[in-house]
C-alpha cells in the first residue's frame, strides 16, 4: 500500500506578506499590484514592474526568525543568497511543530531557476574588489538547499532542482518520493528564488511581459509580471505526522510529470494533459472529484489559451468542471518558487473553502470553466484539488491535493 | 525479472581523454596549483539543428545517440511518454550565469530571446527531447556533487513507481565563462577538474528483454546517507558527474558475474548517495 503523505507546515516569504495568515488575508480579496523595485534599476527595461522582496527587510527580519526556531546563524552572503527561502522554511517548520531536536532525519527539496549568487560573484571577479573568495558555494545554483539544511539541521536527503517555471513542482516530487520510498520521514519541500537584471532583460526580450499588471485568462491579457521570494511545504508521512500529534492541513495525493516534446517556449495543451491525466490515475481519481485547479496561468497570450485546451481535454463534463483560476495575478510570476506558493495556495483553497479573487481579470475569456471574478473570493466545497506548472523546455507537473480528513 | 531495473547502455566522455580525431586536445587552462580541463566538442551539428542547440546541449545530444545505439533503441522506441529524461550538474548550463556578464557588457538588451530561452539548466535535456520525441518525465538536478547520483536516484524512483518504462539520465559539467572563474576561485587544491559528459539507459528489464537487450547490470538499490565532514577531496574532479563517472568506468571493468558494483558521491553539507549494482553477466561490455 502507497505510504500516504501529509502537509503539516506551510511559510511563504512574498512582497506583501510576511506569513501564511498575512498571505491569505491579502491574497483572498485578490491580492496586489506590481510595482517599481526600489533595490535594483529595472528603468531601461520595457517592462520592469515587479513584485520585490526588499533584501533589507528579509535580513533584518532573519536573525530573529532563525533564533525563534532554533536554527543556526547564517553569513550576510548567506542569507543574501537564501533569505527568502530561510524565512519561509522558519514559518514552515514552526507550524508544523518541529523544533531543532525533532529535524534530525528531515530533508529539504528545493527549487530555483538561476540561483545562487553567481551574479555577484561575476560583479567582485569582474570589479577587482578583492571579495571573490568570500562567495564560496553560495555561487552554486543548489546554495540555498545547503544552507537552510545547514541552519534548520535537516540531515536527510537535501537536493535542489533547475527545471525553469516547474521547478518546485518537480522538487515536490522529490520530496514525494523520498518519504514514499523511506529515505525521510519529513521533507521541506518547495522554492526560494530572487529575480534578476537577466530575468528582467530576457522576459522582456521575449515580449513575455506586461508593463502594468498580469491579468491571466482576461482577453486583454498581455503577460506576466515577475516576483521574487519562496514558499514552503512541510510534507510528512501521515503514521509519523499522527505519532507526534501534529497538526495535519492537508493531504499531497500524488503528481503527475510529463514533456511536450514540441518547443522550447511554446506549450502545447497534449504535455499538460497527460501530466494532469497521471496525476488523476496515480491518485485512483476521476476528474470529476477534482473541485479546484490552480493553473500555471501565466496571463501570455500562449499559455492561457493552451492551458485551457488542456484542460478541456482532461475534464470534458462541461458540467461538472472544476473552478479553476490563476493567482499570479496577485503574486505574479515568482520563478523557481512559482510551483511551490501555487500549491501553497491549493492547501489554503482546500481548507478555506475559497478561491482568492482574480482583480485583474477585468474582460475574462471563456475558458469553459468556472472562475472566480475580480471583486471577491469565490466559495467552493472541493475535497480534492490541482495545482499545474509549466516550464521553459515543454516540462509539465500536476500536483493533487486533498483536505487534510 | 520483470520487475528488475536495469542498465542497458552507457557513454562516457572525459576532458583530456579519447580527443576527437584531426581535433587539437582541450583547452587544459591552467589556473594555479590545479587545472581545468574541457571537453573538445565536435563539430557542430548542420542545418536545422544548429540554431537549437547550444554547444552543452549538442554534446549531450551525440552522447544520447551514441547511447540509443548501443541500448538497441531506435528512434521510434525512444519517442513518446516511456521514455523520461534526467540532468544532474554542479553548475547546471554555463550559459544561464554567463547572462549577467552580457547585460553589464551590452546593456539591457544584451540578452535575445533565443539566448534567455537556452539560459535554462534544462535547456540541454528539453532540447534533445524535443529532437527525440522524449515526453516522459522530465528534471533537472542542479547545485551540488551529488547531482548526477541525485539525477539516477530520480530515474530509479520514476521507474519504480512505473510513470515509464525507461530514462535517459545524463551528468555534466560545463566549465566555461563565469563556472570556471569560480572553479578557479574555490578549488585550488583540487588537483585537476574535468568536465565530462556521461549518459546511461536505465529501464526496467522487461523493456529491455522485449528488445532482446542483455543488460549491463541491475540497479538493486539506492541509499541516501547524511553529511559526514571528513571526506577525503578527489585528486580528479568532476564535480556534479562525480558518482556516474565512478560508475560508468566501474562498469567498463567487466566485473565478474555475482560481484557488486557501488558508486558513492558525497557532498559535506548535503550527505551522499550509493547506488548498488549487480553486473548482469559476462556478456555486457561498455564502449566507455
Amino acid at each position: 500500500m502507497t505510504r500516504q503523505i501529509v502537509v503539516t507546515g506551510l511559510g511563504v516569504v512574498h512582497r506583501d506578506a510576511a506569513s501564511v495568515p498575512e498571505f491569505l488575508d491579502w491574497l483572498l480579496p485578490g491580492g496586489g499590484l506590481p510595482g517599481v523595485p526600489r533595490h535594483m534599476d529595472t528603468s531601461a527595461f520595457r517592462a520592469g514592474r515587479a513584485y520585490a522582496v526588499e533584501p533589507a527587510g528579509v535580513r533584518k527580519r532573519l536573525a530573529g526568525r532563525l533564533a525563534q526556531t532554533g536554527a543556526a546563524p547564517v553569513s550576510e552572503i548567506e542569507a543574501d543568497c537564501a533569505g527568502h527561502g530561510l524565512l519561509a522554511a522558519a514559518e514552515a517548520l514552526a507550524s508544523a511543530g518541529l523544533g531543532r531536536a525533532s529535524r534530525a532525519g528531515c530533508g529539504c527539496s528545493l527549487a530555483t531557476t538561476s540561483g545562487g549568487l553567481m551574479d555577484r560573484f561575476q560583479d567582485a571577479v569582474d570589479d577587482e574588489d578583492g571579495t571573490a573568495e568570500d562567495f564560496g558555494d553560495t555561487v552554486l545554483p543548489g546554495a540555498a538547499s545547503a544552507i537552510l539544511a545547514r541552519s534548520f539541521g535537516l540531515n536527510g536527503p537535501v537536493a535542489s532542482f533547475s527545471c525553469a517555471c516547474a521547478s518546485s513542482s518537480v522538487a515536490i516530487g522529490f520530496a514525494l518520493s523520498r518519504i514514499r520510498h523511506g529515505d525521510a520521514q519529513v521533507m521541506v519541500a518547495g522554492g526560494s528564488d530572487r529575480m534578476r537584471p537577466a530575468d528582467f532583460a530576457g522576459f522582456n526580450a521575449l515580449r513575455a511581459m506586461d508593463r502594468d499588471s498580469c491579468r491571466p485568462f482576461s482577453a486583454d491579457r498581455r503577460g506576466m509580471v515577475i516576483g521574487d521570494g519562496a514558499a514552503m511545504l512541510v510534507l510528512e508521512a501521515e503514521d509519523h505526522a499522527r505519532a507526534r500529534g501534529a497538526q495535519v492541513l492537508g493531504r499531497i495525493v500524488d503528481i503527475g510529470l510529463s514533456l511536450d516534446a514540441h518547443h522550447i517556449t511554446h506549450p502545447n495543451p497534449d504535455g499538460l494533459a497527460r501530466a494532469m491525466r497521471e496525476a488523476l490515475d496515480r491518485a485512483g481519481l476521476d476528474p470529476e472529484a477534482i473541485g479546484y485547479v490552480n493553473c500555471h496561468g501565466t496571463g501570455t497570450p500562449v499559455n492561457d489559451k493552451v492551458e485551457a485546451e488542456a484542460l478541456a481535454e482532461v475534464f470534458r463534463d462541461p458540467e461538472r468542471r472544476p473552478v479553476i483560476s490563476s493567482t499570479k495575478g496577485a503574486t505574479g510570476h515568482l520563478l523557481g518558487s512559482a510551483g511551490a506558493i501555487e500549491a501553497l495556495i491549493t492547501v489554503l483553497v482546500l481548507r478555506e473553502g475559497l478561491v482568492p479573487a482574480m482583480a485583474t481579470t477585468g474582460d475574462p475569456i471563456d475558458t469553459g470553466f468556472p472562475m472566480p471574478g475580480n471583486a471577491g473570493p469565490r466559495r467552493v466545497a472541493a475535497r480534492y484539488a490541482m495545482s499545474n506548472s509549466l516550464g521553459f523546455g515543454g516540462i509539465n507537473s500536476s500536483i493533487i491535493f486533498a483536505t487534510a480528513d | 525479472m520483470s520487475e528488475d531495473i536495469v542498465i542497458t547502455a552507457v557513454d562516457l566522455v572525459l576532458a583530456g581523454q579519447d580527443p576527437p580525431p584531426e581535433r587539437p586536445q582541450a583547452t587544459g587552462a591552467a589556473l594555479g596549483p590545479f587545472r581545468i580541463e574541457t571537453i573538445c566538442d565536435p563539430a557542430e551539428p548542420a542545418g536545422a539543428q544548429r540554431s537549437r542547440h547550444t554547444p552543452l546541449s549538442a554534446r549531450l545530444r551525440a552522447s544520447l545517440d551514441a547511447l540509443a545505439s548501443r541500448a538497441g533503441l531506435s528512434a521510434e522506441a525512444l519517442a513518446g511518454p516511456a521514455t523520461g529524461i534526467v540532468s544532474g550538474s554542479c553548475y547546471g548550463t554555463s550559459l544561464v550565469h554567463d547572462g549577467h556578464r552580457q547585460l553589464r557588457a551590452a546593456g539591457p538588451r544584451g540578452l535575445d530571446a533565443v539566448g534567455f530561452a537556452q539560459a535554462t539548466h534544462n535547456y540541454p535535456v528539453s532540447a534533445c527531447a524535443i529532437e527525440l520525441g522524449l515526453k516522459g518525465p522530465c528534471a533537472a538536478v542542479a547545485g551540488s556533487r551529488l547531482a548526477g547520483m541525485q539525477a539516477l536516484l530520480c530515474a530509479f524512483d520514476w521507474l519504480r513507481e512505473r510513470r515509464c518504462d525507461r530514462v535517459l539520465v545524463a551528468a555534466y559539467e560545463d566549465i566555461r565563462g563565469a563556472v570556471a572563474d569560480h572553479v578557479a576561485v574555490s578549488r585550488p587544491d583540487a588537483g585537476v577538474v574535468r568536465e565530462a559528459m556521461v549518459t546511461l539507459c536505465l529501464e526496467t528489464a522487461a523493456a529491455a528483454q522485449a528488445r532482446g537487450i542483455v543488460p549491463l547490470a541491475r540497479l538493486r538499490s539506492m541509499t541516501v546517507l547524511p553529511p559526514a565532514a571528513g571526506q577525503s577531496e578527489a585528486v580528479e574532479e568532476f564535480l556534479g558527474a562525480s558518482g556516474l563517472v565512478d560508475l560508468a568506468r566501474a562498469l567498463s571493468l567487466r566485473v565478474p558475474a555475482g560481484a557488486e558494483v557501488v558508486a558513492i558521491a558525497h557532498d559535506d553539507e548535503r550527505g551522499g548517495v550509493i547506488a548498488k549494482l549487480s553486473p548482469w553477466s559476462a556478456q555486457g561490455e561498455i564502449a566507455a
